[in-house]
C-alpha cells in the first residue's frame, strides 16, 4: 500500500517519469501559486475519478470504458470549474481555461485505464493520492524554478523557459536513475529500484 | 444489435446520472458565481473612483456608463468601461474621470497578456499612476519620473495601449456631448 502511495511521487512521478499531462504542466508553471492551484485541481479530480471508476469497474462494460470514464472525469472536472469561480474567483481567472482542459489530461485518463478499472477502491484511491501529490509537487518545482529565474532572466516567464526548465531537469532526473541502476548493480540488485 | 441497443442504453444511464450530479452542482454554485461577479463590479467602481458613494449605470447612445455620486448625490465624475487590443487579445478595463478630467483610477478587468510581463498591468503599482493625472496629458515613458505613466519592462505595447484608449474613449465620450 505505500508502494502504491510513493510510486507516483517518485518512481513513476506522471510529469517527470511517465510524462503524462505536459501541456498543463508547461502552461501554467508561471507562478507557484498556479502550480499549486493546477496540482490541487488535478489531485481532487483524479482521487474522485479513480474512485468512482474502481467502484463501477464490474459495471463498465470493456466495449464502453473509454466513455464512461470521460464522462466521469468530465464531471468532476465540472464540479472542480464551478466550485473555483465560486469560492477562488482570483485563481479561476489566473488558471484560466487549464482548469476544463483537465478532462483531456492523460494523467487522469491513464490512471483510469491503467489503475483504477483494475483495483480495489482503497489502492486505486491510494494510487491516486501519490500520482496527485507527485504532479504538484512536479509543477511546484517547475514554477518556483520558473518564477525565480524568471525575474532576472524573462525568458524563463515565457513559453520558452517552460521547455527549458523541464528539459534540464529531466536530464538530471535521468542521469540520476542511471547513477542508481549503476551502483543497483555492483549489490546484484534484481532491479526492483530501477 | 441486442449489444449495441445494451450498450447504448447503459451510456445513456451513466451520462443521465452525470448531468444530473451536474445540475446540482451548478445550482449550489451559482448563487455564489453571480455574488462574487456583482461584488467584483463594485470593489472595480470603488477602486476607480474611491470618493464616491454610489454608483448609477447609465446608457447613452448605446454606451454603458457609471455615474459616480458623493454622498450628497451630486455627479462627481464618470466610470467608463474601456476596450483596447493589447499585444495578445482584447484588455477590458474601467476608468474613472472626474468632472475636471482627472482620472481618479484605473482597474483590469480582464485581459490576455502574456504572464508574467503583459499580464503585469493588473499590478497596482502600474495602476496606480494613473490616478489624480489629466487625462490630456498621460503619456507612456521608459524612464520613471512624476508627470508621465511608466511603461511596465518588456511590456510597452500593452502600456500603451491602455493609455492610449483611455484618450481615445474619453475623446469620444466629449463629442458624443455625453460629458
Amino acid at each position: 500500500m505505500k508502494k502504491e502511495f510513493f510510486k507516483g511521487i517518485f518512481k513513476e512521478n506522471p510529469s517527470f517519469c511517465l510524462l503524462l499531462g505536459l501541456c498543463p504542466t508547461l502552461a501554467v508553471t508561471t507562478s507557484v501559486v498556479n502550480a499549486i492551484g493546477m496540482g490541487s485541481a488535478v489531485l481532487f479530480v483524479l482521487v474522485w475519478s479513480n474512485i468512482f471508476i474502481s467502484l463501477l469497474r464490474n459495471v463498465i462494460p470493456s466495449q464502453i470504458r473509454i466513455p464512461c470514464f470521460v464522462i466521469v472525469i468530465a464531471a468532476f472536472v465540472t464540479i472542480v470549474d464551478l466550485s473555483m469561480k465560486a469560492f477562488f474567483p482570483a485563481l479561476s481567472r489566473q488558471l484560466g481555461i487549464f482548469i476544463p482542459l483537465i478532462v483531456v489530461n492523460c494523467v487522469i485518463l491513464g490512471r483510469a485505464e491503467a489503475f483504477a478499472c483494475r483495483k480495489s477502491v482503497l489502492l486505486s484511491m491510494i494510487d491516486a493520492l501519490g500520482m496527485g501529490i507527485g504532479v504538484t509537487c512536479a509543477l511546484s518545482l517547475i514554477a518556483g524554478i520558473r518564477e525565480l529565474l524568471g525575474k532576472g532572466m524573462l525568458i524563463f516567464i515565457l513559453a520558452p523557459g517552460a521547455f527549458i526548465t523541464m528539459g534540464c531537469l529531466l536530464a538530471v532526473i535521468n542521469k540520476v536513475k542511471k547513477l542508481k541502476i549503476q551502483s543497483c548493480g555492483k549489490h546484484k540488485c534484481t532491479g526492483v529500484c530501477s | 444489435m441486442k449489444q449495441i441497443i445494451k450498450l447504448g442504453i447503459l451510456l445513456m444511464i451513466f451520462s443521465g446520472t452525470a448531468a444530473g450530479l451536474l445540475v446540482k452542482a451548478y445550482d449550489i454554485t451559482n448563487p455564489y458565481i453571480i455574488k462574487e461577479r456583482e461584488k467584483a463590479e463594485q470593489d472595480a467602481l470603488k477602486i476607480v473612483f474611491p470618493n464616491a458613494s454610489l454608483f448609477e449605470k447609465k446608457e447613452k447612445q448605446d454606451i454603458m456608463y457609471y455615474e459616480a455620486k458623493d454622498a450628497g448625490g451630486n455627479i462627481a465624475g464618470y466610470v467608463l468601461n474601456i476596450k483596447a487590443s493589447g499585444y495578445s487579445g482584447l484588455i477590458l478595463f474601467m476608468a474613472g474621470i472626474d468632472l475636471n478630467g482627472d482620472l481618479t483610477g484605473i482597474k483590469i478587468l480582464s485581459n490576455s497578456e502574456t504572464p508574467g510581463l503583459g499580464a503585469n498591468i493588473t499590478k497596482p503599482w502600474f495602476c496606480d499612476q494613473f490616478k489624480d493625472k489629466h487625462v490630456d496629458t498621460i503619456k507612456v515613458v521608459k524612464q520613471k519620473d512624476d508627470k508621465n505613466i511608466l511603461a511596465i519592462t518588456g511590456a510597452t505595447i500593452s502600456s500603451r495601449a491602455i493609455t492610449d484608449n483611455i484618450k481615445k474613449t474619453v475623446q469620444e465620450f466629449y463629442e458624443k456631448g455625453i460629458f
